[in-house]
């Protein structure tokens, strides 16, 4: 028994282990990580799945039936149209999910490149980028997504390159300010001294020592992307009817919540439901990545 | 020892403070306590110029700021004596000689007089002035052509002030609700040296109907006008019947969304709410809970949707017909808008007075889909994405999201919604940059002419590019035409035009369905929504 042991270990001692095994195996001691990522792995599936799944269509209407509670036929109730909400809460999932993941990664990758250029070559072009930054801060959102949508026409994709062109600054500066902390440290210069070219530096040994606050504030993103997309639609520039997202099934779960409480709260409790996952999983990534955290 | 007692005094303090804080009355009792009436109103208005405006939110404001030569009764709807205090009527029904009251006076207390009412007539007739309701006034003699720019000399149109008290008008022929059309804002008498100094008559963007400079002559003046916030009115001490008045100031709240509104309402910070509609899923709960403030009212007015017919494939009769065919009306009614509206298979709702169009034509999926097919687009294949827009209100995104589905089950075909704030609605409507969009017509007169008339080639209100010289010839013939069932005969071929052609897509007559405190008195129901403030007053009902 003991041999075998040994053996196993040199071996994996002789392969060594990257970053994200290690982080990996970090990260399955963290129940409610790996919980918060089962779930979120299922609801995209559901949501990958819902065309084939959904006992429902999300846009036939029922204008007889109308509201009714949660039943044996509609888990979650109808809405006013008559339209089971358990379908359209799948079919929106679909919607906030893809804008909450593609937007979030438009807003990372500018965001982490930009920050991470600006804060490590510092100086001038440090000062440009950012004030390029302030810039673009100080312009009000909302009538930048409306010019972006008058201007291009209304496309989901807009949506999400609008949104994720939006979220990128605060990421920017955020991954800036720790670049800033770390350029000076010893294993940079040691990188230095060997010689490695400037965007080797940058992105093999400085982004990801910055992961922690980025994994951190893309979990804050999501949720937010998932709620911003919900006032655009309410503007009338994000997803348009007979589509649902979760945003929108609140919304209009809000002005009815006293005559039909199911309306709001089964959208509000899934999009709650998510939410907690991606901070439990982004909590869990942050402890599993550091690279501080001495390996065991 | 000392310390604690100072901390357990200042809390005491507070607690009573606070007390007090909350006994502070709400806008409902201050209301009732000072005669400020606090009015939910729906949204901003756009404009308090009479000759400019066109909505209900702003007619709603400009009845109580203006007084036309006669006054509408509240209850019947019947003229009453305004400005004018008398009138003769010819023999032949064209010439009206009004006698204007010595004591008429303008809020800046300058007389009024009839050369004032020439004066504001010509200018509503100013076809350099964007007035949409200009077509109100073509039942006098001279003022189609003189608006139209045929003659340019206001004294061949038929109104003369013939002493500064007596006022002379000439019909084309002889208009049954002429003396009610006259409580129309397009009537009323605007104030010339105030006009003059902001700009001019032809000004649309004038400063003069601001509150800083506005001069008006009903029961009421303009006193502030915060954006968003409030259009507030103050009694007006000048007006020849200021005894009679008992509201102080009338505060008009622009609350555009009906969840707030509802609530609003509840929690007694609005004495009534006076809006289209109310938010549809709160109407049962009233119903039950609270039926002595709920006022549901058949109304005649007509809600519809207005193609524009120049965008293609809305230049094909059969597609506008065919649209219209496919949708269900009676589900609408009972399952969407819920308040008992009327579905309608007709532009012109059925008139109190006598006039009942006939209905032609039925929901038919089948032959609705016949005649897409006809029209080149067989189960809705190759039918272009259209938009419908509609103004941002709650009921009416239910009604157009349970349409567009309507129309996708039973046509196949998809169209998008669009909702805009009122005003770019307004603006998109009125230059028919629209492919379909939601309207709504509430009558001004009790007569089909207020309808049918929108429909003229030339009518400003005319938002579907639609013309047909048969059906404007129609129009000329029953201005002309003073016997009631000879008219009635040609209302009905006009609507028959209609039922062929349809412009316009009619779905529901309107019930109005608001909530009034019930210490509001001197507000009654009527078919027209019409709710002057001039006798309303504030009274606590007892406790």
């Amino acid at each position: 028994m003991s041999t075998e042991a040994v053996d196993f270990d040199l071996n994996r001692l002789e392969k060594g282990r990257s970053l994200w095994q290690d982080a990996f195996s970090r990260l399955k001691k963290n129940t409610l990580a790996m919980g918060g990522l089962v779930f979120l792995l299922l609801l995209i599936v559901l949501a990958v799945l819902t065309p084939w799944i959904a006992p429902y269509s999300y846009e036939e209407q029922n204008l007889m039936l109308g509201a009714t509670p949660p039943s044996a036929e509609h888990w979650f109730g109808t809405d006013i149209f008559g339209r089971d909400q358990l379908t359209r809460i799948l079919y929106g999932s679909r919607i906030s999910l893809m804008v909450g993941f593609i937007a979030t990664a438009v807003a990372l990758c500018i965001g982490v490149t930009w920050g991470t250029i600006a804060g490590y070559i510092g100086g001038r072009v440090d000062a440009l980028m950012m004030r390029f930054v302030d810039i673009l801060y100080a312009l009000p959102f909302t009538i930048f997504i409306i010019l972006l949508t008058v201007v291009f026409g209304r496309s989901m994709l807009l949506l999400f390159l609008a949104i994720g062109a939006v979220e990128w600054l605060t990421m920017a500066r955020i991954v800036r300010g720790q670049v800033m902390a770390i350029k000076h440290q010893e294993f940079i210069e040691a990188a230095v001294a060997m010689g490695m070219s400037r965007p080797r530096i940058m992105f093999k040994h400085v982004a990801p020592n910055v992961l922690g606050p980025i994994i951190i504030y893309t979990t804050l993103t999501i949720p937010s992307v998932i709620l911003l997309e919900s006032f655009l639609s309410f503007l009338g520039l994000g997803i348009q009817a007979p589509q649902s997202s979760w945003g929108s099934l609140i919304s209009y779960g809000v002005e009815t919540m006293e005559e039909y409480p199911w309306l709001l709260i089964f959208p509000a409790l899934t999009l709650s439901m998510t939410l907690f996952a991606l901070n439990f999983l982004g909590d869990g990534l942050r402890d599993a990545l550091d690279p501080r955290v001495s390996k065991d | 020892m000392k310390n604690f007692g100072i901390v357990v005094a200042l809390l005491l303090a507070m607690v009573v403070l606070h007390g007090c804080g909350e006994k502070k009355l709400n806008n409902v009792e201050y209301g009732i306590r000072n005669q400020i009436l606090y009015y939910a109103n729906g949204d901003e208005p756009k404009s308090v110029d009479p000759h400019l405006i066109t909505g209900t939110v702003e007619n709603n404001i400009i009845i109580n700021l203006f007084e036309g030569l006669t006054s509408k009764d509240a209850k019947t709807l019947e003229a009453r004596p305004g400005v004018a205090e008398s009138w003769t009527i010819s023999e032949d029904g064209r010439v009206y000689r009004f006698k204007l009251r010595e004591n008429a006076r303008w809020s800046n207390g300058d007389p009024l007089t009839a050369e004032d009412f020439v004066y504001s007539w010509r200018r509503a007739l100013n076809p350099r002035l964007p007035n949409a309701y200009a077509y109100m006034m073509f039942y006098i003699e001279g003022a189609e052509a003189f608006y139209k720019g045929e003659n340019t000399d206001f004294a061949s149109v038929g109104v003369k002030a013939i002493s500064p008290h007596e006022l002379e008008v000439t019909l084309k022929a002889p208009a049954h609700f002429f003396l009610q059309l006259l409580d129309h804002h397009s009537y009323y008498p605007v104030h010339g040296p105030t006009l003059e100094k902001f700009g001019g008559v032809e000004d649309p963007t004038s400063r003069w109907a601001l509150p800083e400079n506005f001069v008006g002559n009903g029961p009421f003046v303009l006193k502030r006008w915060e954006i968003n916030k409030v259009v507030e009115l103050d009694k007006n001490p000048h007006y020849w019947d200021a005894d009679v008045v008992r509201l102080q100031a009338v505060h008009f709240l622009p609350i555009d969304d009906q969840q707030a509104e509802e609530r609003a309402f509840r929690s007694k910070q609005v004495h009534l709410t006076n809006t289209p509609q109310m938010d549809i899923e709160k109407i049962q709960v009233y119903r039950k809970d609270r039926p002595e403030v709920l006022r549901v009212i058949p109304t005649y007015a007509s809600y519809y949707y207005e193609f524009n017919v120049q965008r293609k494939p809305f230049d094909d009769a059969r597609v506008r017909k065919a649209f219209a065919l496919a949708i269900e009306r009676d589900l609408l009614v009972k399952n969407v808008t819920k308040g008992g509206e009327v579905p309608a298979y007709n532009f012109v709702p059925p008139d109190p007075e006598g006039y009942t169009p006939q209905i032609y034509w039925r929901e038919d999926v089948e032959e609705a889909r016949r005649l897409l097919a006809e029209a080149g687009f067989p189960n809705g294949e190759g039918f272009p994405v259209l938009t419908l827009l509609y103004n941002t209100h709650d009921n009416h995104h239910k009604v157009a999201v349970a349409i567009q589905q309507m129309l996708k089950k039973n046509l196949n075909v998809n169209i998008q919604l669009e909702n805009k704030e009122w005003k770019v609605y307004l603006a998109a409507r009125k230059n028919v940059e629209h492919d379909i969009a939601r309207a709504g017509w509430l009558g001004d007169y009790l007569d089909p002419s207020n309808f049918f008339d929108i429909l003229r080639s030339y009518a400003g209100n005319n938002n579907t590019n639609w013309k047909n010289p048969r059906y404007d010839e129609l129009m000329n013939t029953i201005e002309a035409t003073s016997d009631p069932a000879r008219r009635n005969e040609l209302f009905e071929e006009a609507n028959r035009i209609l039922a062929e052609e349809m412009p316009v897509l009619p779905l529901y007559f309107f019930v109005d369905i608001n909530l009034v405190d019930t210490s509001v008195k001197g507000w009654y129901d009527n078919v027209m929504h019409f709710h002057p403030l001039k006798y309303v007053y504030l009274e606590a009902s007892e406790p």
